[in-house]
């Protein structure tokens, strides 16, 4: 659905994004994160056939947005970090807008406008002037303007920037809600703890190149560590002892939890599991440990960068 | 509807605006009429056209202008221009629909000033002068409105591409270049038309023919042509301006036959004794001014001008044509009427005020060394002084290094620094050639590529 393939783009003194490539699957919600400067703006501005790139290419759902712009332009909702709204129309009119300006029929852009403001909870609004909702209901606003046409991808700069923490809770569900439906979404934020309610993939930045090993998954069984964690309905002294007897390798133990690795999949932790209640263990909770965005995040941010390597390797300073 | 045009109808048409200004107007036609204090119903129009003809300025040229490029600006202030260019709007909807629908509420005022203008000059001149006139005025607020949109999107490219934010200035900046234009343009013309490119007063117009490449045409049927010509140009540059901002490619074609347009529609206001050089010469001098308005108009992108060498390089010819900066255009034609002039004769018999075939060779040495300077600041670290700069430069070049240059060797050496004098054309040609080698030799520098690391 998106493939962006060795992208540069120069600024008139410095390069900022260097052969920035990966690929997005359709319905996938891919974070992108990195830290502040990393040109996650941007590569998104690129994607959104907003900026040309210098080098490379950007294909959205077989759309080449160097090529073809317009169709781009078409085909995706970009919702940028600072947004503005037009505070003198109203929401319906701002929505009947979005709607008709994107290309939606005028015989059905009323329509459109109430669909999209029933999914941001905005329906009850709509005779509301822009100039006189809420941060958080200009968000949602926002957003309905960009998803008012229906786009097959979504881009969205730091959607919940300002937002509170019932409105970010509400944009989660429209995410995943969107998702749900087929759509293709790229979020980008410094809230990794929000992002991990609806991120299927994460894509880390730094210093303008693709960190570690590009798009790796979010929020899935930790594949390298199989950690296993279990809880107790009550703590038990001898829990590691308990463990150690059934063979098992035991990571961390206190008295009421334990961390322990298995090797073997779905199937050795479901054995696993038996072999604990057969033990006499009353097992509270039993759940694979998944690798947090913020644990990818930081690993991946504790892997020195290409620059400083290339610096070290010609012996000059980080 | 478009749907451009409809939003600003929302925004600028709404009830209570139209009653505000229905009653503004109320006001200025009845004390035109208490002033007037006439019975005669001949005075009374005369009274109205020139009310009319107020109110036509203030709000079909001035309102509307302003109207026109705060369009574009105001959504770059309200940071909703980026969701503009993503629209799927055609780039002619996006410039009609902000063009007429911004300054909608102005031309409805300005409607009713033309609507008086018009029936005073029926009253005074008949139905057929009284329609050109109404037509030049129309022209005249639609080539206004369309410079303004134009210099407004000029703005916002070269603001994006010094890193700042665009300002009004733009628009004042294209609404006096626009004005300019139409006053340098018509500084030939006979004085009752001239007056009206001034827009002195609709009564004065009706001067001698107009003599236009040998025709004798009616002076207000010329100017009242040409400008529904330059409004025509107008529409068509702020369209190709949007379409740039929506991220799609010009070919610059349009812009060369305009070039020819403009050369074309100049020279033929030449006066015949000055013979084919002096209509060679005046198309040259068309391309020479363009080249310069073009070096300060075009966003300083050093990424645009880096791919555009490396199209050049790679032999990618129609690709580098897409990208190449506008005043090469202007320059290559200028240098070819340069070339075409030196052979064709000088008028004979008479003091000619054309210059020698070696002074022109060096005016347009002195050019090219200046688009260099011009380039050279233009592209620095400080680009959003670049343009002040630039122009402090060569004003010290042709100033300070004149004067100093007279005072050390006389003509030779004003020579070395200014195209213009004839008795050393031949020194000022070496020396614009030499400046300008140096000029680009240092621009060049400015033009490279970021480092990379690998």
């Amino acid at each position: 659905m998106i493939v962006v393939r060795d992208v540069a783009y120069d600024y008139p003194s410095a390069r900022v994004l260097h052969a920035v490539s990966f690929e997005v699957a359709q319905g996938a919600v891919l974070a992108l994160v990195g830290p502040n400067g990393a040109g996650k703006t941007t590569l998104m501005r690129c994607m959104a056939a907003l900026d040309e790139p210098a080098e490379g290419s950007i294909n959205i759902d077989g759309l080449d947005t160097r090529t073809d712009p317009r169709a781009v332009h078409a085909a995706l909702g970009y919702l940028p970090d600072f947004f503005g709204l037009y505070d003198e129309l109203t929401v319906r009119q701002s929505l009947i807008y979005a709607a008709r300006s994107r290309g939606v029929a005028a015989s059905a852009a009323e329509q459109a406008a109430l669909a999209a403001a029933g999914r941001v909870q905005l329906s009850d609004r709509l005779d509301a002037r822009a100039g006189h909702l809420s941060r958080g209901l200009r968000q949602r606003l926002a957003i309905a303007q960009t998803i008012v046409h229906g786009p097959r991808v979504l881009l969205l700069d730091e959607p919940a920037a300002g937002l509170d923490p019932e409105a970010r809770r509400a944009l989660s569900d429209l995410i995943t809600r969107l998702a749900g439906e087929g759509m293709t979404i790229v979020v980008s934020s410094h809230i990794l703890a929000e992002l991990e309610d609806y991120s299927t993939r994460m894509l880390m930045l730094r210093d303008g190149r693709v960190a570690g090993d590009g798009v790796v998954a979010a929020g899935e069984p930790d594949p390298i560590s199989n950690l296993v964690r279990i809880q107790l309905t009550a703590p038990r002294a001898d829990l590691a002892q308990v463990l150690a007897g059934l063979d098992v390798a035991v990571e961390s133990s206190e008295a009421d939890e334990a961390r322990v690795r298995v090797t073997g999949g779905a199937e050795a932790e479901a054995a696993l599991l038996a072999r604990l209640i057969g033990a006499g263990l009353a097992v509270r909770a039993f759940a694979p440990v998944r690798r947090t965005l913020e644990q990818t995040y930081l690993d991946e941010a504790r892997r020195p960068s290409p620059e400083v390597d290339a610096k070290a390797l010609k012996g000059e300073p980080a | 509807m478009n749907p451009e045009f409809e939003r600003n109808l929302w925004l600028e048409a709404a009830p209570r605006r139209i009653f505000g200004a229905g009653v503004v107007l109320v006001l200025i036609y009845g004390a035109t009429a208490l002033v007037a204090k006439s019975s005669d119903p001949h005075m009374l129009l005369a009274a109205f056209g020139v009310a009319g003809m107020v109110v036509f300025i203030a709000t079909g040229l001035i309102w509307a202008a302003w109207a026109a490029g705060s369009s574009i600006l105001d959504e770059i202030r309200g940071r909703t221009w980026e969701f503009q260019r993503l629209s799927a709007l055609t780039p002619w909807m996006m410039t009609w629909g902000k063009l007429f629908g911004a300054g909608s509420l102005a031309w409805l005022a300005a409607l009713t000033g033309l609507a008086a203008v018009g029936l005073a000059a029926a009253d005074l001149h008949g139905y057929g002068y009284a329609l050109q006139l109404v037509m030049g005025m129309i022209a005249l607020g639609v080539f206004v409105q369309s410079c303004a949109m134009g210099a407004a999107l000029i703005g916002v490219r070269k603001a994006r591409a010094e890193g700042r934010m665009a300002t009004g200035g733009a628009v004042i900046l294209g609404v006096i270049g626009g004005l300019l234009l139409l006053s340098l343009f018509s500084s030939s013309l006979p004085l009752g038309a001239m007056r009206f490119s001034g827009g002195a007063s609709f009564g004065q117009i009706g001067g001698p023919p107009v003599t236009w490449w040998g025709q004798e045409i009616p002076s207000l049927t010329f100017i009242s042509l040409s400008l529904c010509a330059f409004a025509a140009w107008g529409l068509a540059g702020a369209w190709r301006l949007m379409r740039m901002e929506l991220q799609m490619h010009n070919s610059p074609w349009l812009w060369v036959v305009f070039l020819i347009f403009a050369a074309t529609w100049r020279a033929g206001l030449t006066p015949a004794m000055g013979g084919a050089a002096a209509v060679a010469m005046t198309v040259a001098l068309v391309f020479i001014a363009a080249a310069y308005v073009c070096a300060f108009v075009e966003p300083a992108d050093a990424v645009k001008l880096r791919r555009f060498v490396a199209a050049l390089g790679s032999g990618a010819w129609l690709h580098a044509v897409d990208l190449a900066p506008a005043a090469l255009f202007a320059v290559k034609l200028a240098s070819l009427a340069i070339i075409v002039f030196c052979f064709l004769p000088q008028p004979f018999g008479m003091a000619s005020p054309l210059p020698s075939d070696l002074g022109a060779l060096a005016a347009l040495a002195f050019m090219i060394r200046d688009l260099g300077v011009i380039t050279l600041f233009r592209f620095g670290p400080r680009a959003g002084r670049g343009d002040l700069t630039a122009v402090i430069a060569l004003a010290l070049l042709y100033w300070v290094g004149g004067l100093v240059g007279r005072v050390v060797a006389g003509d030779v050496g004003h020579a070395l620094f200014s195209p213009l004098v004839t008795e050393a054309a031949g020194v000022s040609l070496a020396s614009g050639v030499v400046q300008a080698g140096i000029a680009w030799g240092l621009a060049q520098q400015r033009l490279r590529g970021p480092k990379v690391v690998a």
